[in-house]
């Protein structure tokens, strides 16, 4: 269909310095689409405003660099969206999203497991209940050791190069992966029978025993040092279990004392051996 | 001037192996190549000079800081690019967002100006008809120039690449010498090959590495000429011969100390370099 108007020579004018509004310019701009002499009448006034430099150029090559632009921009994955939509900076966002065990995957495997141990809950014995709490404050442990080192983080090599990439991101991606799992398992948690205090046992020994897996991976790798702090871990309930013929005896008052002395030394070691992250001594 | 890098007594041992056994070494801008065979210790090197590794004795500077230092080794990353000798993806990226991931490590902040810029080094590496590609649907070569683009982002001041040309064909490794080369006007680039070819065709200098420690240290031509009047074509493997294959026309060439009257022939830098580390070098390349 041909096109029975033309826009204003005064209207190209302004489109071209990009003074007009924006309905307007729409407009005109789906008109040019179809219409030669327009778009003869805009190579014109744009031409008379200086060949590089006029406005005309600038606002196309502006426009055309947006399409571009807007073309290239990665498309979030549903977990940068939900890292987003809590505040978070989009280049902060991005790199979140990218951590190992905050994948899809990885979510599933936390959910099916703390499912696994609620259900053993549900028989509501202390037995029960102990699993769940010996297995709810590893789920962290392990996703922050699967949230940077050189075995488990195909990027590494580039990101550690990278000034971007040091103890501060490794930060990030440790509480990402804590909040996220912590909102898992308090769920779980709230499943359980008999709501009581115990239910969120396993709060302080989460911390403690990922802040221990941290400050021990300042020595060794970071799988070495998670599978170490969670057989000392089960072991020590286990222990303690027997001593006192109280199978809950590890999360009761002086279990979580200890648990907060272990986390406090762990944090103080993880800030003092931060280097350990950001340099490595073996590979 | 200060030169970019500079190492000191360098020394890394994994266990009871002496992976780098005592190195000193400077370079300046242009491209020096690190040759040696499997095992050589040139990753391990590669690695403390992408400030990723710490060396357990011996002083590393490199763009005048101390990588060992918090301050010192942000100053340095602020100006690095690396490709690692094996360089891991999110195969669930395309190259754009790849290369885009790395420029926000790199501190690139402000979006407009980081795509305009990973559009530029995937262009200089050829790689914009495919950008919108998968890497996990990208051939080797181009995954390697998906490494090569992230690590000229930001026109660094030093390139450190373990074995860029790894899996590249001929089109695209002469690609990446263009590249390469254009860079190194202004940069210093440290480029660790098994490739002669490549160390022949871009380097300035050269330096061959085995067993922990340099062996040479110097120009291309140099290196070939260590093996001048050692070299020679015959009918058969010669049993003074430290080296010999069979060509392609048929005929020998021996390496070693060459009796009276054999046909001596220009020694190539693959001939000064296999003198230097013998079956080592063998070894590896076969």
């Amino acid at each position: 269909m041909s096109e029975i108007w033309h826009a204003e020579r005064g209207d190209i004018a302004r489109y071209a310095a990009g003074v007009i509004d924006d309905t307007r310019a729409g407009s005109i701009e789906a008109h040019l689409v179809r219409c030669a002499d327009c778009r003869a009448l805009l190579a014109d006034v744009a031409g008379a405003a200086g060949p590089d430099t006029g406005a005309g150029r600038n606002r196309l090559d502006a426009t055309w660099l947006a399409i571009v632009d807007t073309l290239d921009d990665p498309r979030p994955t549903v977990v940068e969206r939900v890292i987003r939509r809590l505040g978070v900076r989009h280049d902060t966002a991005r790199i979140l999203a990218a951590t190992p065990s905050l994948q899809g995957s990885w979510l599933l495997a936390v959910v099916v497991a703390l499912a696994f141990a609620t259900v053993a809950a549900q028989t509501g014995t202390d037995q029960g209940l102990a699993l769940f709490l010996v297995l709810a404050p590893l789920i962290p442990v392990a996703g922050v050791t699967a949230a940077f080192g050189p075995d488990l983080d195909p990027t590494w090599e580039i990101t550690a190069a990278a000034p971007g990439g040091g103890f501060h991101l490794l930060l990030l991606r440790a509480a990402a992966v804590f909040a996220t799992t912590l909102a898992v398992a308090t769920v779980a948690s709230l499943t359980l029978p008999g709501l009581s205090w115990t239910a969120a046992a396993w709060v302080l020994p989460a911390l403690a025993l990922t802040l221990a897996s941290l400050a021990l991976s300042t020595f060794t790798s970071p799988e070495r040092a998670a599978a170490a702090v969670s057989v000392a871990w089960i072991l020590g309930v286990l222990v303690s279990g027997q001593e006192t013929r109280d199978v809950l005896a590890a999360f009761g008052a002086d279990g979580q004392f200890s648990l907060a002395a272990v986390a406090l030394v762990a944090a103080v070691l993880v800030a003092r051996r931060r280097d350990s992250f950001e340099i490595r001594s073996q590979l | 001037m200060t030169p970019t890098v500079s190492l000191m007594g360098l020394e890394k041992a994994y266990g009871r192996t002496r992976a780098v056994a005592g190195i000193d070494l400077t370079a300046e801008p242009g491209i020096m190549g690190l040759l040696g065979p499997n095992g050589a210790g040139k990753t391990t090197l590669m690695r403390m000079l992408a400030t990723v590794l710490a060396p357990d004795a011996g002083q590393v500077r490199l763009l005048g800081h101390d990588p060992s230092e918090a301050d010192g080794r942000l100053a340095i990353r602020r100006r690095l690019g690396y490709v690692p000798q094996e360089p891991g993806y999110h195969r669930n990226f395309t190259a754009f967002e790849f290369v885009d991931y790395v420029a926000i490590l790199k501190e690139m902040t402000d979006r407009r100006a980081r795509h305009d810029e990973v559009r530029r080094v995937l262009e200089l590496v050829g790689l914009s008809d495919v950008s919108g590609k998968k890497i996990k649907a990208l051939s080797g070569g181009m995954r390697r120039r998906v490494a090569l683009a992230q690590a000229l982002l930001g026109s660094p001041d030093l390139l450190v690449l373990d074995e860029p040309t790894a899996g590249l064909d001929p089109e695209q490794r002469l690609r990446f010498r263009e590249v390469v080369s254009a860079v190194a006007t202004d940069a210093t680039v440290v480029l660790s090959t098994h490739q002669t070819e490549d160390v022949s065709a871009v380097c300035q200098r050269v330096v061959v590495m085995h067993e922990g420690r340099i062996h040479y240290d110097g120009s291309v031509r140099g290196l070939a000429d260590g093996a001048r009047g050692r070299v020679w074509l015959a009918a058969d493997r010669h049993p003074q011969a430290q080296l010999s294959w069979r060509t392609g026309d048929g005929r020998h060439r021996n390496i070693g100390d060459a009796p009276a009257g054999v046909e001596l022939v220009e020694p190539t830098v693959e001939d000064g370099y296999l003198l230097l580390v013998g079956h080592g070098a063998q070894e590896a390349a076969a």
